[in-house]
């Protein structure tokens, strides 16, 4: 059963500038999914939508069964506190609470009885093998003890699906290794987790992984460098100018895919990349 | 399962989380309402704690007593009738009357030192004159009765004829040729001045070595004190029916009321004042709170991701707002009741800090919190949970 599922989804910023385009994809109860891409190929884009932190354009976005389309951001709001749970690059703990605090803010938002929180807090750091820092604040913790708690957050309140973003981006190889280990650890253990990445390392650590290039899945089971634009099997989009982030980026407008992407008869099931195993 | 509101302990504790790691800023932004609030406390208890002095000391002198003079015209030397004490006894509300009469003799100390005669005149007093001026003797003891003829001196008299401390050895004067035995002296009564700088004797010894007429020409009355307003009137018309305004009615102490009266306009300006400071104050929370909240955006995204709801955020915001302004308001009532305790303490009045008007400052603190934190808890509450956390 599919615990996120995107279809068709599109996200548009004003007339011109689109970050998806057409993505469709499904994860998979208890499974360990990997979606990579440069930046500015829409990650984060994709990494807000499938975090119902920001609703597509068109096209929809199931959660847990759950489609998202229509609902108040109240009722998102519900949804994401009950069955999403959040693993940033940065980790965005609190500096100035505790782990144990810190895992405890995110069972505070899912509704979880004020009594039962400082227990549940406790096992989530037992299970990233953090048992023995409880009471440390982020600052006297090492970077990838500082994932580990975030982690512990993102999985206390037993979500049907852990979004990491970059989970590994502002960790040294070791402690890289490290999370990833730990989020191969937990999938076993029947979580549901899905992260998207830049790495191709990391990506390839993931039993099943798509890749996202100029706001579209171009492949699955692909590492970035791989990937291709499925453009040209395709029906011609209206005219796609570079995103104003691209632009920016010294060289940015110049990327040899956009100038001309060599056509890949292949990946012509690229929009349904995520359903294929 | 997940709640769109917080609980009141939840509230307490995200709303704290704010204060508790910006601690300076936090106790700084207070600091303002603190000001507003204790100016308000002490502008109120201050003026209190004078009045309650006041009110001692008028209560001491006789807020419940009044007095009769008769209106002096030309040359005629007016007097109040001879039963002036039982006519006025007989008055509803009175509790108590006495009369006071001038004898005119001449007061000369015989065996004393020369004194400038004239200046110490020599009155008659009612028996019931004591205790409704609450006379105090400084030293010596009080007429009672006595048949020698006896006086008791005035302060200044006293000290006019060298006796502010009566020699062991018996001392008399002469008054109108007569030798009287002084057998005391008066503490200064602020209420009877003229009483300061004359000698005291019994209207019978008055009666029996001076003048067997003699008319009194002061009454006082003692009644309620919330009936004195309307007892001035009748008061002049039982001692003079045909002519009321043949006599005067005053009461002594609105002399001195009105000298302490001046300070309570001030202290009406000073609450305009606090006001102010606890405006200023509340800008200050408001401009404190948006800076928060824009550099906060972070965290705000954050909550919002894990699942607060804007109602949340809005509350967490509001709580820091009010949790500050509450923190200012007990701040500055304990801060505003120090300093009124030590002022009146220095100054020995009664400490007087009024507790309604603590409340209605704290009250005030909260309302300028609410007023403060509406703005920037909507804006941290409308921040898109996206943006929130890009912002790094």
């Amino acid at each position: 059963m599919s615990v996120l599922e995107l279809d068709d989804v599109t996200k548009t910023y004003g007339p011109d500038v689109v970050a998806l385009d057409r993505v469709s994809l499904r994860v998979e109860r208890g499974e360990l999914f990997t979606i990579v891409g440069r930046s500015g190929s829409g990650k984060s884009t994709l990494m807000n939508i499938m975090g119902t932190l920001d609703a597509p354009t068109s096209g929809t976005v199931r959660v847990d069964g759950q489609d998202t389309s229509g609902l108040t951001d109240r009722e998102t709001t519900e949804l994401r506190a009950r069955s999403i749970g959040f693993v940033f690059q940065s980790f965005h703990l609190d500096d100035g609470q505790t782990a144990t605090e810190n895992v405890m803010t995110g069972l505070l938002y899912a509704g979880v009885p004020r009594r039962l929180r400082r227990g549940l807090a406790a096992e989530a750091l037992d299970r990233v093998g953090l048992d023995h820092r409880l009471l440390h604040r982020p600052p006297q913790l090492s970077g990838g003890e500082r994932q580990r708690v975030a982690i512990a957050r993102a999985i206390a309140k037993d979500p049907a699906i852990v979004l990491a973003d970059e989970p590994t981006g502002a960790l040294d190889s070791r402690n890289g290794e490290l999370v990833m280990g730990l989020l191969e650890q937990l999938s076993s253990e029947g979580a549901t987790i899905a992260v998207i990445t830049h790495d191709a390392t990391v990506a390839a650590r993931s039993p099943r992984r798509v890749a996202l290039h100029d706001g579209m899945i171009v492949g699955a089971d692909q590492a970035d460098g791989d990937a291709r634009s499925a453009d040209a099997a395709r029906p011609a989009l209206p005219a796609r100018p570079a995103r104003p982030a691209d632009a920016a980026r010294p060289g940015g407008p110049a990327r040899p895919s956009d100038a001309a992407r060599p056509g890949d008869p292949g990946a012509g099931a690229a929009s349904s990349a995520g359903e294929q195993r | 399962m997940s709640r769109a509101r917080l609980s009141f302990l939840d509230a307490l504790a995200v709303g704290t989380v704010g204060l508790r790691s910006r601690r300076l800023r936090s106790l700084l932004a207070a600091l303002g309402i603190a000001i507003g609030i204790a100016t308000v406390v002490l502008v109120t208890s201050i003026p209190a704690s004078s009045q309650a002095d006041l009110d001692r000391r008028l209560s001491a002198l006789g807020a419940d007593l009044l007095r009769v003079d008769p209106v002096q015209s030309g040359d005629e030397v007016r007097t109040l009738p001879p039963e002036s004490q039982a006519m006025l006894g007989r008055v509803g509300p009175v509790t108590g009357a006495a009369v006071v009469a001038n004898t005119h003799a001449t007061v000369r100390s015989s065996d004393l030192r020369p004194q400038g005669d004239g200046a110490i005149t020599a009155l008659a007093v009612s028996g019931s004159l004591d205790e409704l001026l609450r006379l105090r003797v400084a030293d010596g003891r009080a007429l009672d009765g006595d048949v020698e003829p006896t006086v008791v001196l005035g302060s200044d008299a006293a000290e006019r004829l060298g006796l502010d401390r009566l020699p062991s050895a018996p001392v008399t004067i002469d008054i109108g040729g007569v030798a009287f035995t002084v057998v005391g002296v008066l503490a200064p009564s602020p209420l009877a001045v003229d009483l300061q700088s004359a000698v005291l004797m019994d209207w019978e010894d008055a009666e029996a070595w001076l003048d067997p007429d003699v008319r009194p020409t002061v009454a006082y009355v003692a009644a309620p004190v919330e009936t004195i307003g309307e007892l001035r009137p009748v008061l002049a018309s039982t001692l003079s029916p045909e002519s009321p305004g043949r006599v005067l009615v005053s009461r002594p102490s609105d002399v001195i009321a009105a000298k302490q009266a001046s300070g309570a306009t001030f202290a009406g300006m000073s609450v305009g004042l606090a006001g102010v400071a606890l405006l200023v104050g509340g800008v200050g929370i408001a401009n404190t709170l948006f800076a928060s909240v824009l550099e906060r955006r972070r965290e705000i995204g954050l909550r919002r991701a894990l699942g607060a709801q804007r109602a949340s955020i809005r509350t967490q915001f509001m709580t820091e707002a009010l949790c500050l302004c509450l923190a200012g308001g007990v701040l500055g009532s304990a801060g505003g009741a120090v300093v009124t305790v030590v002022w009146a303490t220095s100054r020995g009045w009664p400490v007087v800090i009024p507790l309604g008007v603590v409340c209605v400052g704290i009250v005030a603190s909260l309302v300028t919190g609410v007023l403060a934190g509406i703005a920037p808890s909507v804006r941290a509450a409308r921040l898109t949970p996206t943006l929130a956390l890009s912002s790094e």
